[in-house]
């Protein structure tokens, strides 16, 4: 190596850059900073303005879609919970088979139990009377994945509201400071959609890939057969990947309210398992993690006969059914409900219109 | 504690503010405060390393002493000097060597008819220990070779061995070079801050936008098998990672010198534009450069150099390349591609000798543009051998490559050619004006904008799950 130094002698010297630190003043360098910050902050509120976030994505769309649903609907079955039960609860086919109203509210995994708590606790604020049932559909990735606060800042919240209401814990300081950088610098918070339109020049969704009916039912055009199994791997690794308590102590705190709120507010609750592929159904891992899921859930309905776990295996679909191996497709969906359904009834749910 | 983490941003608004507050006549405390915050960095990842830190301090701490006592008794300082280098050596072989050579054994072993009983002991790397072992070995090394005077203060050696920036991944700095800055005041300049800040913007944009994104690429098509890629997508997936690699690492030292920077330090430049290197000797004047000066100064050197013939200068040099491949990494990919890099810089040195050519010779513009470009093969050929998990894999890469653009090499090209394109007009900058500062040469407004357009770009399009640098596992 001192031989390639020396090979390449003055030329290589003058062909190497270096470094050379301009001098500059305090008052220069703080023009700098300013320039950068009021750019920043005004390109942020220009591009908001022009394409609001619920516009741009899905995620964004189903958000805001759900929580105007949570503050407007009298339905009397209310089905919280993450992206498998967006997908996999039917409104209309549950409404039909238990003989009640019902309104889908799930938006997606990464607002974990406590997302379908604020979601809830909205529901509960807006009407005089409790809904007759809740059914929390939760697909077991779901206590796989990590929130964050960039995914609470989607909700139509103020930072004040993730105090921690009678249902929800507060936001952890971490989460509160995402949150807090995602409201000031909302390009964040969904950068992902904004990225994909600055490459594309796709500035809105196109909404025949996702229908979100009035009940609140979100519906998936096709199945993507070839994707599930790569997902199934990714979702075992995800399984992996989880350090601590399954479900987190901050999901333990969430799932527990929710139980006590059904015993003080007089409505049933249950958690129901999400339609799952057949063949994830049986991974070892998989049994596993749900088994751990489940475990707890039990043990936490356990202090009220108003709060229980739907019992059985989930309902298992083929991949030609699926989207991912969570998220069935329309036809799937009207299975899964009535299966649901059937186990409701078999529980003697929901009681009789009070 | 990672630097593209939530935590981390915290963590040094926190120390920053108390580090200034205590004023830089107060340097003993200022490094008492540092050398705090540089522990808590490091057992934030985990604690029970911490002492592997605190035991290389105290060993070469005391040896340096020791040394300065046996100022004429060359027998006692060579004892000395071999004490260090097997401790250092010893530590970093048992955490990072031990289970490679064992299993390696074995394997052999096996290959040779025998039913070897081999346990491994499961050992977890500490992070960053071939970097901060390199450190504090330099010290050591530059004190017996009477290069600089042994420091009396512990407390400042200790944060030499320890200081949060460079101590995961490098820059590997020399003793002779922080200790001094460690022991007297520094100055905090607006002009330091301000190339702080651009260093630390720069770098989080490399790390965040560029690398995570042609992670994005390439890991997919590594993880693929080799015998389902055709066309261009081997090599999207050896591009991609190129390109992933050198944004990785690049970026964690540009951070790790601005954070430096912001606190009145300065650490060496560890990476020249590697990508306009013109060849091999080039390139290793350009890439990781701490890392290529050390083994130059601390191993090329004393094995001989180019002192003796050319056979001898030849061997010395593949020597030196193959076990800088092995310090990357106790796994063969990274033995064969230090190798293969020794064999380049071989064929290089033997070609000039063939044709006495001096090496010093002046390049034309066209001239240096050609050599750029060509350079380009034998560096992703290196890129390939290093990322592929298996001498499989890299033959499936070569033998599925084929000239046709598909979909998914359409695709992948498309996505690294958005996300690279201003890393390639800031390098052209850097590379004309052969300055890596150069954008903060532009007008007040503008150097504004640029920033903002840098963190924008990073609100947009960084990716926000923190990934772990990829150098930390080395």
């Amino acid at each position: 190596m001192e031989g390639a130094k020396k090979q390449a002698g003055k030329t290589l010297a003058e062909r190497l850059p270096g470094e050379r630190v301009p001098s500059v003043g305090r008052g220069a360098v703080a023009r700098m900073l300013l320039v950068a910050a009021l750019l920043t902050l005004a390109l942020n509120y220009v591009a908001v303005r022009l394409s609001p976030p619920a516009k741009r994505s899905f995620d964004g769309m189903v958000v805001e879609r759900k929580w105007q649903l949570a503050g407007t609907s009298d339905a009397e079955i209310v089905v919280v919970g993450d992206s498998s039960g967006n997908f996999g609860a039917d409104a209309a086919v549950l409404g039909s088979e238990l003989g009640a109203d019902a309104v889908n509210l799930c938006t997606y995994g990464r607002f974990q139990i406590r997302g379908a708590a604020w979601m809830l606790e909205r529901v509960l604020d807006a009407r005089e009377r409790p809904p007759a049932l809740v059914l929390v559909v939760l697909g077991a990735r779901t206590f796989a994945l990590s929130p964050d606060g960039f995914t609470f800042a989607q909700l139509p919240l103020g930072p004040l509201a993730f105090r921690g209401g009678s249902l929800a814990p507060a936001l952890p300081a971490r989460h509160a400071l995402q949150f807090v950088a995602a409201r000031a610098l909302p390009l964040f918070a969904q950068s992902t959609s904004f990225g994909r339109a600055l490459r594309t020049g796709e500035w809105e969704p196109d909404l025949s890939r996702l229908v979100i009916e009035d009940d609140g039912t979100a519906r998936i055009p096709a199945a993507n057969p070839r994707a599930v199994p790569r997902f199934a791997d990714r979702t075992i690794a995800e399984y992996g990947a989880v350090e601590g308590d399954v479900p987190s102590s901050a999901e333990r705190a969430a799932a527990r309210a929710l139980v006590r709120a059904a015993d003080e507010r007089g409505f049933d609750l249950v958690f129901a398992t999400s339609p799952i592929w057949e063949e994830m159904a049986t991974r070892p891992e998989h049994v596993a993690f749900e088994g751990r899921v489940r475990a707890f859930l039990e043990e936490a309905c356990a202090v009220t006969e108003r709060a229980r776990v739907l019992p059985g295996d989930a309902p298992r679909f083929s991949a030609d059914e699926l989207e991912n191996p969570f998220h069935v497709t329309p036809d799937a969906a009207g299975t899964y409900s009535k299966e649901v359904a059937r186990r409701l009834r078999a529980l003697g749910l929901p009681r009789a219109a009070r | 504690m990672q630097f593209n983490s939530w935590v981390f941003p915290l963590f040094f608004a926190l120390v920053y503010a108390v580090y200034l507050g205590l004023g830089a006549r107060r340097v003993r405390a200022q490094n008492a405060w540092l050398l705090a915050a540089s522990y808590l960095f490091y057992g934030y990842w985990d604690p029970r390393f911490l002492g592997l830190l605190a035991v290389s301090t105290a060993v070469d701490f005391t040896i340096g002493r020791a040394l300065a006592r046996a100022t004429d008794d060359e027998r006692r300082r060579k004892r000395l000097v071999t004490a260090s280098v097997l401790v250092n050596l010893g530590i970093l072989g048992f955490f990072k060597y031990f289970d490679f050579f064992i299993t390696e054994t074995a394997t052999l072993l096996e290959a040779m008819g025998l039913s070897p009983s081999v346990t491994t002991l499961r050992i977890l790397l500490p992070v960053g220990i071939s970097f901060y072992t390199f450190q504090t070995l330099s010290y050591t090394l530059d004190v017996y070779r009477r290069r600089m005077e042994p420091t009396r203060d512990l407390l400042g050696f200790a944060l030499f061995v320890s200081f949060f920036p460079q101590l995961v991944a490098g820059p590997i700095e020399r003793a002779s070079r922080l200790l001094p800055q460690i022991e007297s005041p520094r100055s905090v300049t607006a002009s330091k801050v301000q190339a702080g800040l651009w260093l630390l913007v720069w770098g989080y944009f490399k790390k965040t936008v560029i690398a995570d994104q042609a992670q994005v690429i390439a890991g997919p098509l590594f993880a693929a098998d080799a015998s389902t890629l055709s066309g261009l997508e081997p090599f999207t997936a050896v591009l991609a990672f190129t390109i992933h690699i050198y944004c990785d690492f690049s970026g964690y030292s540009d951070i790790a010198r601005g954070l430096a920077k912001l606190m009145g330090f300065e650490f060496m430049l560890n990476f020249r534009l590697p990508y306009f290197a013109t060849g091999p000797s080039d390139f290793w004047n350009r890439w990781h450069v701490s890392l290529s000066t050390w083994l130059r100064d601390y191993l090329y050197i004393p094995l001989g150099g180019n002192r003796g013939g050319h056979l001898s200068t030849y061997r010395n040099q593949f020597l030196v390349m193959a076990l800088g491949g092995l310090w990357h990494g106790a796994a063969w990919p990274y033995v064969l591609w230090g190798s293969y890099h020794g064999v380049l810089l071989v064929i290089e040195r033997a070609w000039l000798d063939v044709r006495g050519l001096d090496p010093r010779r002046p390049l034309g513009r066209a001239a240096e543009w050609t050599r750029i470009v060509l350079f380009w093969f034998p560096t992703l050929i290196g890129m390939a051998i290093v990322r592929c998990a298996s001498v499989d894999q890299f033959v499936g890469l070569i033998t599925h490559s084929g000239p046709e653009l598909t979909a998914r090499a359409a695709d992948g090209l498309a996505h690294l050619a958005f996300f690279t394109w201003p890393l390639v007009v800031v390098q052209l900058l850097q590379h004309a004006s052969k300055d890596l500062l150069v954008p903060l040469r532009a007008p007040v407004p503008l150097r504004g904008a640029l920033l903002a357009a840098l963190l924008l770009g990073m609100l947009v399009f960084g990716v926000r799950e923190p990934a772990e640098f990829f150098y930390f596992q080395f």
